[in-house]
């Protein structure tokens, strides 16, 4: 994830990108804690965005991780 | 010179008000000049009761917010994806930080401030990193907070209403005298059109002198001459119902208002007219009635529309009017129907804007130290002292 990119999408109001872009993020990350720290970013956004694909991708890798109930 | 009365002496000149019509004095210049009256109706009159606090077309589809303030109270109005209205207060369970400051549409209702995420029920969907970075899982938090705070809410004739302290019987058995009246009417689909069916009147007055006001004919022939030639002060007639005792405990609120058995202005030169409500009663043909559903919602129905009037309380001395006009049928909404909805607009725009000098100009007279509450005429204002009963009533009620 490239910080500009996702400054840009924040600043944007661009919540579908932002999600997207933490969703990446968190499925490259290789440790549990930063997977989960940006996958909670990916839920919220995916949440604002309406994306209902990465929310429930987010919330089954937090779940899995025992992130999220 | 605000007239603030002893305790005893505030219960004396409330007693007053809820005797019979013909002895009764009004409710005293207390009630329309102090602040601290005002605060003691807050709790009194708008919470123990169900109080006009916008309009559901505000929300004209699922996941849509719009954010109010009423009394003080910061409220968010939420339609959720079920469609119904929903009513919370606006405030995160976190950090008491305000949640939606602008009205519109919004998947998810987010806090600013941490990102506690609700949805439009009021559940909690995540709170973010609550149980450490990463971490969405807090145990205190799954025991104690679910979601947002709800207010019990009920629409009805377009307007959502609310009963903050949770107490008042259900919507449907506190009104159940005007909802036996209106019955043809409370269930109708109504249209609204946009802005040319809506406005807003800002009024230096007491908001209980636009209830009064609206609740009788009396003033009329005076106030409102352009009414004289399709709908005399002989036309007219009272609309006055006691609560009564449903059950052991519950028992539904007092309304009152007027009728007219003429109503049928022209608002087009080829004679055409809005269409009507489906399955009424022949005698809406006609017929039109006004009643105030205490404390403050105005309500007007007519064979081909109805409106609503919800009274915005500023403050002791200040109001605001927020009016809405609903159509019969949902085709009234396309252009052709456009310039008789525009006439129809301004008569009712001019007729609540006659009564502005009016109500205004009784508040100014509350600030005369002499005043008693003043009298009622019987034959003529009996409906106006069925509101100050209930007002008083309320007011003289120990708190529960």
């Amino acid at each position: 994830m490239s910080d500009k990119a996702l400054l840009a999408a924040l600043a944007a109001g661009d919540h579908a990108l932002a999600a997207r872009l933490y969703m990446e993020t968190a499925e490259a990350s290789s440790g549990d804690d930063a997977s989960a720290f940006y996958a909670t970013h990916a839920y919220v956004h995916a949440l604002q965005a309406g994306q209902a694909a990465i929310e429930e991708r987010a919330g089954a890798l937090l779940r899995r991780l025992g992130r999220l109930r | 010179m605000t007239q603030m009365l002893s305790s005893q002496d505030r219960c004396a000149a409330l007693t007053q008000v809820v005797g019979d019509v013909d002895v009764a004095l009004g409710l005293p210049n207390e009630a329309y000049l102090s602040a601290d009256y005002f605060e003691e109706e807050k709790r009194k009159v708008f919470a123990a009761s169900w109080a006009g606090i916008g309009f559901a077309k505000d929300l004209p589809e699922p996941l849509w917010v719009k954010p109010i303030e009423f009394l003080g109270e910061p409220l968010l109005l939420a339609r959720d994806r079920e469609g119904q209205v929903r009513v919370f207060y606006n405030v995160c369970r976190h950090r008491g930080m305000k949640l939606v400051f602008e009205a519109g549409k919004q998947n998810v209702i987010r806090c600013p401030y941490h990102s506690w995420s609700y949805d439009h029920g009021g559940t909690l969907k995540i709170t973010p990193h609550a149980g450490g970075p990463g971490n969405n899982i807090c145990s205190r938090l799954e025991k104690d907070v679910t979601g947002l705070i709800e207010i019990r809410s009920h629409v009805f004739m377009g307007v959502i209403f609310i009963n903050l302290d949770g107490k008042a019987p259900a919507f449907e058995e506190a009104n159940a005298g005007l909802l036996q009246r209106w019955h043809e009417y409370a269930d109708k689909p109504l249209t609204h059109t946009g802005s040319d069916s809506g406005f807003t009147l800002s009024l230096d007055t007491n908001w209980k002198l636009a209830v009064e006001n609206y609740c009788e004919s009396y003033h009329l022939p005076w106030v409102h001459p352009s009414l004289n030639s399709y709908s005399r002060l002989e036309d007219h007639y009272h609309i006055m119902q006691a609560g009564e005792e449903l059950r052991p405990g519950v028992t539904s609120e007092a309304f009152a208002g007027q009728g007219t058995l003429v109503y049928s202005p022209m608002l087009a030169d080829d004679g055409r007219r809005f269409p009507a409500f489906d399955g009424l009663d022949p005698k809406w043909d006609k017929q039109a009635e006004y009643t105030a559903l205490f404390p403050n919602v105005l309500l007007g129905v007519h064979k081909d529309h109805s409106f609503a009037i919800v009274i915005e309380p500023k403050g002791p001395t200040q109001s605001v009017e927020h009016v809405e006009i609903f159509y019969a049928q949902p085709h009234v909404a396309e252009a052709e129907w456009q310039a008789m909805r525009d006439k129809n607009a301004t008569m009712w725009k001019q007729v609540f804007e006659e009564d502005i000098f009016v109500v205004e100009g009784m508040q100014k007279g509350r600030s005369a130290s002499g005043f008693d509450g003043g009298v009622f005429a019987p034959a003529m204002d009996a409906p106006t002292h069925v509101f100050h009963q209930w007002a008083a009533s309320k007011m003289l009620a120990e708190a529960q």
